[in-house]
């Protein structure tokens, strides 16, 4: 059974803290992998070595991607 | 009053000074203490009162109407990035042309084809937090 918004949503809000804590963290919101909702952790740089993100929360995935710095587009 | 000796063995001239001297001495370490006590209630209270300022701004951005009706996330099709420098404002639209989302911000990595991602506020979300509505 594929993961369901409301899945993702809540994974979200329970994950806020954890997440919080990654290095240089610029973002969390909610993506589609294939049929399942997912996390989608958005990072300024690579994480350092000897630290990870958690690759689920419960049981929805969990997808960083480098996205750099993010600016107003002035 | 004019230099007779007193009963505390001086005149009675530099016993009175003496005794008034003390009494300011007194008067100025009241003085202080108070002016301390005084200076640190107030930085006391300042403190106070920018920790209570920082969690009703914390909590007023939780409950923001943007933050509240989520963002979006953009990339550009093919090998282009989806906005540029300049883009903040612009009106992003859905493929009838209807009004989706205003662009605000961006970054120059990630994405599918590794050109930035873009980020806008629904447009709902800024109709609500402008209280405007389309005539």
């Amino acid at each position: 059974m594929p993961i369901s918004l409301e899945q993702a949503r809540a994974a979200k809000a329970s994950a806020k803290a954890a997440l919080a804590a990654l290095p240089g963290l610029v973002g969390v919101g909610i993506t589609k992998v294939g049929e399942d909702y997912a996390l989608k952790v958005n990072l300024r740089e690579p994480l350092p070595a000897g630290v990870s993100a958690p690759e689920r929360i419960g049981d929805v995935p969990v997808l960083v991607e480098v996205v750099g710095r993010i600016t107003k587009r002035g | 009053m004019t230099g007779a000796m007193g009963e505390h063995g001086m005149t009675e001239l530099r016993y009175l000074r003496r005794r008034a001297n003390r009494r300011v001495r007194k008067v100025r370490l009241v003085r202080g203490v108070l002016r301390w006590a005084a200076f640190v209630a107030v930085q006391a209270l300042l403190a106070a009162l920018l920790v209570f300022a920082a969690g009703r701004a914390l909590a007023g951005l939780e409950r923001s109407p943007l933050l509240a009706l989520r963002q979006i996330e953009i990339e550009g099709a093919g090998n282009r990035s989806f906005s540029d420098a300049g883009d903040s404002g612009s009106l992003i639209v859905d493929d009838e042309m209807l009004a989706a989302a205003l662009l605000f911000a961006g970054g120059d990595h990630g994405g599918s084809n590794g050109k930035g991602l873009t980020y806008a506020n629904p447009i709902a979300a800024v109709f609500k937090a402008l209280k405007v509505k389309l005539a």
